[in-house]
């Protein structure tokens, strides 16, 4: 019992160096540090949840949309690949249920944002539908229509997607769909006179603020 | 001293030339055949040749006794002077006015453009020439009409022009329709003298009557190049018998009220449904700016007989009336990419409708006819040098390659480098910040301002200096953090910790009023700050750039050392202090000496077409050889993008030259 619970003190001692590698790698916006660093606290079984939340996150208060974008880089690849099972129990352990979508809107091939956004959304352990870029609204609505999907997420960058983006919401919101979809907007476009006039549910000014948002309704 | 050569650009037509330290402007201009307003011969007594000095901190000649003359010390505060008064000791920037341009300004080859290799264009291929005619007075025993009678005349002398196979048998057709409109009383005006105009669209084209004047008007041929920004409009009028530009006039896009950028003017009309109130504010602002050329080279606007316009696929489209919805949404493709001759009538511009209006082929939705006016006066398609072109806007487009074949690719920048999105940020006009410098030891700013006043932002070029210095003395590191390790950084008065994070105060009248006593306006700017978020603006600017050039030459399968030099055009490539541009990384690395700065070449290609309609054929082949990429699409793009987004890149080995200095720049 008692060597346990040392094993665990020395793990967790242990884990604290290597999270605060990331931290200081994210704060400090040295990308292979940032990689090397999360794929080291990776191998010596910290998980996955606490690196973002404890290291990444920390890191990003430091390093603002620069570090987001870079993060999200890292985070790539084989860091990312984590097996359904994996995040089913990290899923588990935040108590998800359903389904996120997320696109861009169509018209719009900028995919950074909605990657980085997906890149957190992941790592928290959410199940993700990407229906990638240049989206019809119709899309959004099929999507929202299929079972246990929760929340609708549209990025949108370009301002001559308002039309398409007040369709998709509209679609989303003003039928039967309403009670089963929330919808977030995100993107350079957005803003919160959009949001209000579309009736969205929410908007993000960044991804931190959206996959906050996004935690919340999941858990619900 | 003796003969060092400096530097004298001239606005409005952003002219480099090459001049001897120590000489007044006037010599410089007159040593160029620089047809130059002054009477009294540069002995300042006839007070013409009034400049005005846009440089901050000019080093010239002190105004003597004979500009106070003529100049109240006032104007001389704004920095206007007599081109014959002043001598020149380092670089200079000066405006000339109205009355030195309306003389004529010989167009000379850009002096950055002349160490390419390229010299003015010797060959003239006009579409226009004219003819003098003598018109027979009918009576009653010949009552001839008076068309027949203007055929005749025009036979008569010449019998190379051709008016129809048959010329008693004809259509009269909308070209002759118009003319036969005034014919009646121009053939009576001065004695049946009449000069006839033929154009001709290609070069084995017949030539075809296409407009008359009365009287002997055959040496008054003159064109309109127009190149259309989204934000600038600028009108080059050129006297067609010697190839000289003979007034410049330029006026801000009025469109800008329904849209400061591209996108948002296009949703604008979308929305509105606003195609024909887009076109006539661009159409309105032509009449305006043919108006104003014509005042100013003192000739009537009968006298302009050609008309070309370039600009991007935006401004292209919404200047024929042709909507440019679909240039704003995915797969961002334009109506139609052909050139085009329209009618001046049929546009609504405003001198005889029967002059055409031409303009080159696109190339895509974001590569327009302003890119190829920038490779045509570039020449960069003639180059043995692999060379990569940046017309650097909010819409930037880049042109990689030589004699060899070309590529192109659009890049979104931003407008970050007009100003917008940067706290304190504002557009290359009088007032901005331009040029920074910061002491390495004091880490105090010293500030050039447009026009020498009190500053009241900063524009593209200021952020530029201000961001390469900030790195040189580790202000800021290599990703554009705050150096917060520093506690000289951070104990700096000029550092602040702000709610929205670091600040470095470029300006606080409090500090750094004593170096603005020339405080002409009346401003009550208290602070001119970059701010963290500032400075994250630029890296997404400079890194759509330095990841368009770097993605387009891995597409090419060139390596980074293949790439010989780089053309920097527009207003921005122009202004920028290339070197800095260099050290943060805005393009690939090459020799300093192989940076050249063209100025606005899609004016100067708009200026060819007009002057050589030969190049009209060489923009057909150059619009259907280019091959244009799409870097959107790449799989690379999101990681070239984010390491670009390092000054100068994440990886220093593409920047060997700049390698050492930032050596001494911490990464974190
Ligand atoms: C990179 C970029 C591109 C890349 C896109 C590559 C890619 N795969 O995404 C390329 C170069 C291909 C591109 C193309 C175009 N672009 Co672009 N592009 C940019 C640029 C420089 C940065 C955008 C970016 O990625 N930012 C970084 C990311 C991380 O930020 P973000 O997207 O805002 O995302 C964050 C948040 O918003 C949030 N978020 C994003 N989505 C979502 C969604 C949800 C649900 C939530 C919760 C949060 C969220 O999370 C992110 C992290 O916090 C901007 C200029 C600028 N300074 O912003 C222009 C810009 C967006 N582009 C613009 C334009 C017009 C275009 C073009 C259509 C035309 C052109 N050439 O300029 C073309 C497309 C046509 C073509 N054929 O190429 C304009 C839009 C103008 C307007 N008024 O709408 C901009 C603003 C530049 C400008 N000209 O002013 N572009």
């Amino acid at each position: 019992m008692e060597k346990v619970s040392l094993e665990n003190k020395k793990k967790a001692k242990n884990h604290f160096y290597y999270i605060n590698n990331v931290i200081e790698a994210v704060s400090s916006l040295d990308f292979f540090s940032m990689k090397d660093t999360i794929k080291q606290a990776i191998d010596v079984g910290v998980p996955v949840i606490e690196i973002i939340k404890k290291g990444i996150l920390k890191g990003l208060a430091e390093s603002g949309e620069m570090g987001l974008i870079l993060a999200a880089e890292a985070l790539e690849g084989e860091i990312l690949c984590i097996d359904e099972e994996t995040r089913r129990s990290l899923a588990k352990a935040r108590n998800y249920s359903g389904k996120v979508v997320i696109g861009t809107i169509e018209g719009d091939i900028h995919n950074l944002g909605k990657n980085i956004l997906i890149a957190l959304m992941k790592s928290y352990g959410m199940d993700i539908i990407d229906l990638g870029i240049d989206v019809k609204p119709v899309k959004f609505e099929e999507a929202a229509r299929m079972p246990d999907v929760k929340v609708i997420g549209i990025s949108y960058l370009l301002s001559s997607g308002e039309p398409f983006i007040k369709r998709a919401v509209s679609l989303l919101k003003n039928g039967e769909l309403a009670n089963k979809v929330k919808v977030i907007l995100g993107g350079a476009a957005v803003s919160p006179e959009i949001a209000e006039e579309t009736k969205a549910d929410a908007y993000a000014k960044d991804a931190l603020e959206g996959v906050d948002i996004i935690d919340k309704w999941l858990r619900n | 001293m003796g003969n060092k050569r400096i530097t004298l650009i001239l606005e409005p037509i952003s002219k480099r030339i090459n001049v001897v330290e120590g000489s007044t402007v006037y010599e410089s201009l007159l040593a160029l055949n620089f047809p130059i307003g002054a009477l009294c011969a540069g002995k300042g007594t006839c007070g013409k040749c009034i400049i005005r000095v846009l440089d901050p901190n000019p080093k010239i000649s002190e105004p003597s006794e004979k500009e106070k003359k003529f100049l109240s010390s006032q104007k001389i505060l704004e920095g206007y002077r007599l081109a014959c008064q002043t001598k020149i000791f380092r670089d200079l920037r000066v405006f000339l006015t109205d009355s030195l341009v309306s003389r004529g300004i010989r167009i000379l080859v850009d002096a950055d453009l002349e160490s390419l290799g390229i010299t003015s264009n010797e060959k003239f291929h006009l579409g226009i020439t004219s003819q003098l005619c003598k018109i027979t007075s009918a009576d009653l025993s010949n009552p001839r009409n008076d068309l027949s009678g203007l055929f005749e005349g025009i036979i008569e002398r010449n019998s190379n022009y051709k008016i129809n196979e048959n010329h008693t048998l004809f259509h009269v057709n909308d070209i002759l329709y118009n003319i036969i409109k005034k014919l009646p009383h121009i053939m009576r005006k001065e004695d049946g003298v009449v000069t006839a105009f033929f154009r001709k669209l290609s070069l084995e084209d017949p030539w075809i009557l296409y407009d008359i004047d009365a009287g002997d008007k055959i040496n008054k041929i003159f064109g309109l190049a127009i190149d259309i920004g989204t934000t600038t409009i600028v009108g080059y009028l050129i006297c067609l018998k010697t190839g000289e530009i003979a007034a410049v006039s330029a006026m801000l896009n009025p469109q800008v009220a329904i849209g400061e950028d591209l996108i948002s003017r296009i949703t604008y009309i979308v929305k509105n449904n606003a195609i024909h109130k887009a076109k006539e504010l661009v159409i309105n602002a032509i009449n305006y700016i043919l108006e104003d050329c014509c005042d100013k080279a003192h000739i009537s606007i009968s006298c302009v007989k050609d008309i070309s316009v370039v600009g991007n696929t935006g401004m292209h489209h919404i200047f024929f009336g042709i909507t440019p919805e679909f240039l704003a949404v995915s797969p961002y493709i334009p109506v139609f990419k052909a050139p085009i001759n329209v009618s001046a009538g049929m546009l609504g511009i405003k001198c005889n409708p029967n002059v055409n209006v031409y303009s080159p082929p696109v190339i895509a939705g974001y590569v327009g006819t302003d890119t190829i006016g920038c490779i045509i006066s570039s020449k960069i398609n003639t180059y043995d040098k692999y060379s990569l072109l940046i017309d650097i806007g909010t819409n930037g487009e880049l042109v990689l390659g030589n004699n060899e074949g070309l590529v192109t690719c659009s890049c979104a920048a931003g407008s970050a480098l007009e100003g917008a999105h940067i706290l304190h940020g504002m557009r290359a006009s009088e007032g901005a910040i331009e040029s920074v410098k910061i002491d390495r030891n004091t880490l105090e700013p010293s500030i050039g301002v447009i026009g020498n006043i009190k500053p009241l932002g900063l524009c593209g070029s200021g952020l530029i200096d201000t961001i390469a210095e900030m790195l040189k003395c580790n202000i800021i590191m290599r990703a554009g953090k705050f150096n917060i390790k520093s506690e000289k950084v951070m104990k700096h008065r000029r550092v602040v910790k702000r709610e929205d994070g670091y600040h470095y105060i470029i300006y606080k009248a409090e500090w750094d009023k004593e170096q603005y006593q020339k405080n002409i306006n009346d401003n009550n700017i208290k602070e001119i700050t970059i701010s963290h978020k500032d400075i994250y603006q630029l890296q997404l600017a400079k890194g759509a750039f330095l990841s368009a050039a770097n993605l387009l030459l891995e597409m090419e399968h060139k390596k980074k050392e293949s790439l010989e030099q780089v053309l920097l055009a527009g207003a921005f490539g122009t202004y920028i202090n290339k070197k800095n541009a260099a050290f943060i990384g805005l393009f690939p690395e090459v020799e300093q000496n192989s940076i050249f700065q063209i100025g606005n070449s899609a004016g100067m290609g708009a200026q060819l077409f007009i002057k050589d309609i030969e190049q009209r054929y060489l923009a057909n082949k150059i619009a259907y050889e280019i091959k244009y990429r799409e870097i959107a699409s790449l799989p690379s793009f999101q990681k070239e993008f984010t390491f670009s987004l390092y000054f100068p890149h994440y990886n220093l080995d593409r920047f060997p030259l700049i390698k050492q200095e930032y050596d001494e720049i911490p990464l974190k």
